[in-house]
């Protein structure tokens, strides 16, 4: 099990790599989310918000989230750390992704411009 | 618990797991179906099907109350019976959806050529999957409300239209044969066809207030098709004419009860109906096939998304493959193999989704379960032993291929999945080589 902060940290760093990616931006337009992180194991939560091209990591839900991702917090902070694609624990069920298949398309893009494959 | 912007509702989850097994191949299987068993076994072979589906609705309740996932079928096999297993059947199922898009195209375009056969059927073939292959490549998704009329419509047309043409006169029941056991258990092999697809909602389920909404949806779609069914069989053979119209029983059965108008709302009914099989049949194979190839089980470059963030190349792949197969089960007119067959899978489906289930339940007990099949051990294993027999049923039921005694389609199905198998065998091999280079390569650099 990975520490609340380890996974507060990766999601801070997974932030600032979608910050300095200007594709994101241009894709991310018009596409406003909040996405909220579920820490299985710990029974933590944490939310991220994308608008106006815009990722922010937030402390409290913004309102409604679209879409809720909830794994083991080690499995949690290795993805947002870019250690691990999403794509293999989410066809072995240990990432859960309860979202439109639309939004689980572009979340997986999103992560495989940051981090290829 | 936070509650989802997006959540389905039980009048979209009835609708959904009705539309997607309201196929319009239906109409055909109620034709084998009757050949199989005449008079009223037919009918009653579809309802004791609807019947017994209620176990799998059990099943894939359970286990997308353990595991939701819209990877569905993958996920639980996966975890329940291990990899090789899982992708065998994963590209098995795969193959179930291409026959149904196939089977739907070619009654689609029989029905089409009876009504207008100034234009020849293989034109409409490619019209209809070419705008699904568009309306996918596009990103089009009909709204949930737009799907529960869709459905709930195609559902009354077929019931009206049912009850009406069982008023009509001249039309009688061929007596039941003495020895009807046989007759029946055949009836219900092949009608487990007609609600194939019922379970394919439960992937698309999100969060569930309620965690008995799912096996309750269930049962009500199971309920709404097998009445609209097997009226139609009830119809179809009281009215011997029905056959007449070959390979579009289900027009007759509409000029039967309103005359010109029914025919026309029947091939309406045919035409919606083929249409969201397309669509929904290429959007489901698409996704998979993306995931495979994004997992790196199929080839990588079917892992890639459209600028639109659409799996393009995999749609491609699979409007290619379902135009083949629909040209030539056109051509030929022999479409009884890719009933059997589908029937044999669905069956197939639910005893692995069973045995998924037992062994989850035995691999990991600890999980969460925000619901529970009934009875303990008794629904799954009820399951694998009914559905194994009727699937085996479905699987020797003679076919319109010569030689009428081969079991072709059991042979067929031998055939595709030790073919999946091999393919399996190999990927696996090479991604554990793989990681085993890079795990010593990784040590080697440390």
């Amino acid at each position: 099990m990975a520490a609340v902060e380890e996974v507060g940290r990766a999601l801070d760093g997974f932030v600032e790599r979608f910050a300095a990616e200007p594709r994101l931006k241009a894709m991310t337009a018009g596409w406003d989310r909040t996405i909220e992180v579920r820490s299985d194991d710990q029974g933590e939560r944490f939310w991220l918000r994308v608008e106006g091209g815009v990722l922010r990591h937030l402390s409290a839900p913004a309102g409604t989230p679209e879409m809720v991702m909830s794994a083991r917090s080690d499995l949690l902070r290795d993805l947002f750390a870019g250690r691990i694609s999403p794509t293999e624990p989410y066809l072995t069920g240990d990432l859960r992704l309860i979202a439109s298949e639309a939004d689980i398309m572009r979340l997986d893009v999103i992560t495989l411009m940051l981090w290829g494959e | 618990m936070t509650t989802l912007k997006r959540v389905l509702g039980f009048r979209t989850i009835v609708s959904t797991s009705a539309g997607l097994a309201f196929a319009a191949v239906n109409f055909l299987a109620v034709l084998e179906i009757r050949g199989q068993a005449p008079g009223v076994l037919g009918p009653l072979g579809i309802v004791v099907a609807g019947a017994l589906c209620l176990l799998a609705a059990a099943v894939f309740s359970e286990l997308n109350g353990t595991l939701p996932s819209a990877a569905g079928i993958r996920v639980w096999t996966l975890r329940g019976l291990g990899d090789p297993f899982s992708l065998t059947f994963t590209l098995l199922y795969l193959t179930t959806i291409l026959a149904v898009i196939a089977a739907d195209g070619f009654v689609l375009a029989a029905a089409l050529h009876v009504a207008i056969p100034a234009v020849p059927g293989v034109l409409w073939i490619l019209a209809f999957l070419a705008a699904a292959l568009v309306s996918n490549l596009r990103g089009v998704r009909s709204a949930g409300l737009v799907q529960d009329l869709t459905t709930y419509a195609l559902l009354a047309a077929l019931i009206i239209v049912g009850a009406l043409a069982m008023g009509t006169p001249g039309g009688h029941l061929p007596p039941t044969p003495a020895s009807w056991s046989g007759a029946l258990f055949g009836a219900v092999a092949l009608a487990v066809f007609v609600f194939t697809g019922f379970e394919w909602v439960t992937p698309m389920a999100e969060e569930l207030r309620d965690p008995h909404r799912m096996p309750r949806g269930l049962a009500i779609s199971l309920l709404l098709l097998a009445v609209a069914f097997g009226l139609f069989a009830l119809v179809a053979a009281r009215l011997p004419g029905v056959s007449a119209t070959g390979l579009a029983p289900q027009l007759a059965v509409g000029r039967a009860a309103l005359g010109g108008f029914g025919f026309w709302v029947m091939l309406a009914v045919t035409v919606v109906t083929a249409g969201t099989t397309f669509n929904g049949g290429f959007a489901a194979a698409s996704r998979l096939v993306y995931a495979l190839g994004r997992s790196g089980y199929l080839p990588a470059s079917l892992g890639s998304l459209s600028p639109r963030f659409v799996p393009a190349r995999a749609l491609y792949l699979l409007a290619g493959v379902a135009a083949a197969l629909t040209r030539v089960v056109f051509a030929t007119g022999r479409y009884l193999i890719l009933i059997n067959a589908g029937a044999t899978l669905e069956s197939a489906m639910y005893v692995i989704a069973a045995l998924a289930l037992l062994g989850l339940r035995r691999r990991e007990p600890a999980l969460p379960r925000s619901y529970r099949a009934p009875g303990g051990r008794i629904v799954p294993v009820a399951t694998i032993v009914l559905f194994g027999a009727l699937g085996l049923g479905a699987a020797l039921t003679a076919t319109d291929l010569p030689l009428p005694s081969v079991p072709w389609t059991l042979i067929l199905l031998v055939v595709l999945a030790v073919a999946a198998y091999a393919y399996t065998r190999g990927v696996l091999k090479r991604r554990t080589a793989s990681r085993a280079a890079g795990a010593r390569q990784a040590g080697s650099g440390a």
